[in-house]
């Protein structure tokens, strides 16, 4: 089975715990995507919590119009919990890539996804994130590994837009912007 | 024209057995259809009399609720709509917003204002409301039947739902409306109480509940303590009796210190 | 990837925000609410969009101050919809779930007094409070929520357009014919984001609301008394029976449809809302393998663009309905077909016996979860 990616419509499933910014740098992603010319889409799924319950989003970018913003079978499934994931598996299937934190998803859930797909790849964001940036910049490098995946083209709509949604919290501290400048840039290296 | 004279009008009108009606009343609706001896037309009247001295009779919306008030649908010259039960003040709240200019009167019972509408009731407080709210409190459930209120109290003979008497320890507690409303402590509210036994005062009371509201002060309320010979099955020197008795749990009241 | 399409009016917008707009742009000027999850950002986004309150923006319409108010719950915020149409104003409230339980005591009272209020219904799943995520299980309760007959409008978008367009619709056809109007759109709808054109509204089909108490009568000197208790049944079966002529009436006006490649169709898909866009991509997948399949949609479930459906349905091999509920949109459709083939007297007989001749009817009823293409596609070719 082929691990590569498709050409003309990408379906992406974020996995994680609510708290982690997965929904912000989702509905970031899909903007940036829009904004570059690309049709986009993006549905959270939302539970009860705000905080500390399962964060599930759903982002389609394409080149043709999108009709059904929902869909079954991932192109891209990017995991960084093992709590409550168990119903998210099924969006996994042959065709899909997966990425998982490798200090944040547990073996029993890698192995499960390996029963899936061969397509898997551990990624180290967490671990980088609180080594050389800060524990809040972990969404950062994640947004930084998916745009690597999917299009790097998209880098300068990506920045613009970090910019401008978090440009409040850049007035109040400068050092914010360079370490998510960098942060990001360094989840895109992670893919080379 | 001074309250005398109309009360020579009246006691002439008597004597012709014509009674004299407010202007704005619908003669052609007449007779009402409320029981004989029942205290809302009296309410009524004075409403009747004060939308008449202030003039304001294209500029009042009449907004009344289920139970007996409604009734009082077509009582007046005055735009009018029947609302659901308990859900008059929020329609009164939303018509004000929409439409400042207006002059708006919630006329309820004491089910709709005291039970199942009394959340809007206090939060329209709360929010001070330039609405004008008027409970008619006869203490039961005057057009289902004589059943108990919340303003049911314990030296009632009986309701249907409480035949021997509101037992406080197993029905609870009687609820004290006005009182109520002004220990939420929002400054500059028109708050009182006062009876279809004193129809003078009454009218004087819901005058300034309405001045209140033209002069865009804020919230203004009048509880009218009333009548209901049919369920307190009472001959009519009983039914003012009871009323007497009645008003030493629910007297004339108004704080004036409020006002500023 | 590469090679992006060219597009510039596009806005990358979520569902409830769009609502918003669309309620500005079509002259809307009083919200009345209470927050409810997923219904939350419209009431969020019409906030900012009045801006102070002390010195509002102004409807871009009617150049009138727009203003909001939260209530002390949905039965508040109902009633003071009704408050604010009677004098006049494009009213409006957005709710979801158990909020749209709360509020048909205010919209019941809309439907008997004619009062054009506009709700915004952002279903969630399940009985109670369930879920906060999706569903078209609010399908019955909007349409025939009161205790009455349903004179309601009930619009379903499918897709973010759609949610713009047919709430900017719902605000005049509520006012033009005067019933209770609903935008009936789904959690999924609502906290999506994507592509979007927030126009202007066709100025041709605006209706200018007008004070209902304190209007023109009162100018001239009549009063306006309305009532909704009656003494006789004979009163009441009068005035329900007039309605309803009126509902016939209009319907033939208000009612919509959409088809989709369904004209040479053995196989009907009748779906509505968003699960309609998952059929048309399942349709597009199915038909390149060979099959003659299409897609009658519902716009307005209330009132049933009934022509149109008798019209599609007939001559088809296989008829399947999809929703996220079990069945509730299959009972409005199954009603209208049995009046339109075994009790309506026009072309009767040849409508029955087009339909029945061959047509199977299936159900995909996946209750409080949202449907995929894939998952229409399999269920389609998984016939036994």
């Amino acid at each position: 089975m082929s691990c590569t990616i498709p050409t003309q419509t990408i379906r992406i499933i974020i996995v994680g715990e609510g708290g982690q910014g997965i929904q912000t740098i989702a509905k970031l992603f899909a903007q940036a995507s829009s904004n570059f010319g690309y049709h986009a889409t993006y549905i959270p799924n939302f539970g009860t919590e705000q905080r500390g319950g399962l964060s599930l989003s759903f982002i389609t970018i394409s080149k043709n119009e999108i009709v059904s913003p929902k869909f079954t079978t991932s192109n891209v499934f990017i995991i960084t919990s093992s709590r409550n994931i168990e119903r998210s598996l099924r969006y996994i299937s042959p065709q899909s890539n997966v990425i998982y934190d490798s200090s944040l998803v547990n073996q029993s859930v890698v192995d499960k996804i390996k029963k899936k797909t061969g397509c898997i790849l551990p990624a180290d964001a967490f671990k980088i994130a609180t080594e050389k940036f800060s524990e809040r910049s972990f969404n950062i490098i994640l947004l930084g590994l998916l745009t690597g995946i999917i299009d790097k083209e998209l880098v300068q709509d990506i920045q613009k837009l970090m910019d401008k949604k978090f440009g409040k919290y850049y007035q109040k501290n400068e050092s914010l912007k360079k370490n998510n400048d960098s942060a990001f840039l360094h989840g895109i290296s992670l893919t080379k | 024209m001074s309250l005398q004279n109309t009360l020579k009008q009246n006691i002439n009108k008597t004597q012709q057995l014509q009674p004299i009606l407010p202007e704005c009343v619908n003669l052609s609706t007449k007779p009402h259809s409320f029981c004989p001896g029942c205290g809302h037309p009296i309410v009524l009247n004075a409403l009747g009399s004060v939308i008449d001295k202030l003039g304001i009779k294209n500029e009042t919306v009449f907004l009344i609720d289920i139970g007996c008030s409604l009734l009082a649908w077509n009582y007046f010259d005055v735009d009018t709509t029947q609302t659901h039960h308990g859900r008059t003040i929020p329609v009164a709240t939303g018509f004000k917003r929409a439409n400042p200019n207006s002059i708006v009167i919630a006329y309820l019972g004491d089910g709709g204002g005291y039970a199942i509408g009394l959340q809007h009731l206090i939060h329209a407080t709360l929010r001070n409301e330039a609405i004008t709210t008027i409970i008619v409190n006869n203490l039961n459930y005057g057009m289902t039947g004589g059943q108990m209120a919340p303003t049911t109290i314990s030296d009632q003979p009986e309701t249907t739902t409480a035949p021997l008497g509101r037992d406080r320890k197993y029905h609870g507690n009687p609820i004290n409306g006005p009182e109520m409303l002004n220990n939420l402590g929002i400054e500059n509210q028109f708050i009182a109480r006062s009876a279809v036994n004193n129809p003078i005062q009454l009218q004087m009371t819901i005058q300034r509940a309405i001045m209140h509201q033209i002069d865009n002060k804020g919230f203004s309320f009048v509880e009218a303590l009333s009548y209901c010979p049919t369920n307190w099955k009472t001959n009519a020197q009983e039914t003012i009796q009871s009323l007497e008795k009645f008003k030493k749990y629910y007297p004339n009241f108004e704080d004036t210190h409020k006002i500023k | 990837m590469k090679e992006p399409s060219q597009k510039k009016e596009k806005q990358f917008l979520q569902g409830n925000v769009i609502s918003a707009y669309a309620a500005l742009n079509a002259g809307a000027t009083n919200f009345f609410g209470y927050p409810i999850t997923p219904s939350s950002e419209i009431f969020e986004t019409w906030v900012e969009l009045t801006g102070d309150p002390d010195k509002p923006h102004k409807s871009p319409i009617t150049n009138e101050p727009i203003g909001y108010l939260q209530l002390e719950d949905e039965m508040a915020s109902g009633f003071a919809v009704t408050g604010a149409c009677l004098a006049g104003k494009k009213a409006f409230t957005a709710t979801a779930g158990p909020g749209n339980i709360l509020m048909q005591d205010a919209f019941s009272a809309a439907e008997a007094l004619r009062i054009p209020t506009v709700a915004l219904i952002v279903q969630r799943g399940g009985l109670s409070t369930s879920t906060v995520i999706y569903s078209q299980e609010e399908v019955t309760l909007t349409c025939f929520g009161g205790n009455g007959e349903g004179f309601r409008i009930v619009y379903s978008p499918s897709g973010l357009q759609e949610v713009y367009n047919y709430t900017i619709k719902a605000f005049n056809t509520a006012w033009k014919y005067r019933y209770p109007t609903f935008v009936l759109s789904d959690g999924y709808q609502g906290k999506m984001q994507g592509e979007v054109v927030i126009k202007e509204m066709n100025k041709n089909f605006y209706t200018k609301p007008s004070p209902i108490l304190l209007g023109e009568n009162r100018k001239k000197g009549i009063s306006t008394n309305m009532r909704n208790c009656y003494d006789q049944e004979e009163e009441m079966n009068e005035i329900i029976n007039n309605y309803q002529k009126d509902f016939e009436r209009d319907s033939l006006e208000i009612a919509e449809s959409e088809t989709y490649k369904a004209k040479d169709a053995d196989v009907l898909i009748i779906a509505h809302g968003i699960v309609a866009t998952a059929a048309k991509d399942a349709i597009n997948s199915l038909r390149k393998e060979g099959m003659k399949i299409g897609l009658w949609r519902p716009i307005t479930l209330r009132p049933l663009d009934r022509h149109s459906l008798l019209k599609n349905i007939s001559h088809k091999k296989q008829i399947i309905y999809v929703e996220s509920a079990l069945g509730q949109m299959a009972r409005l459709i199954n009603d209208e077909i049995v009046s339109g083939l075994f009790k309506r007297s026009t072309d009767t007989d040849t409508a029955r016996n087009n339909f029945k001749k061959n047509t199977q009817i299936r159900e995909m009823f996946r209750p409080a979860i949202g449907i995929t293409p894939e998952e229409i596609v399999k269920f389609v070719q998984n016939n036994e």
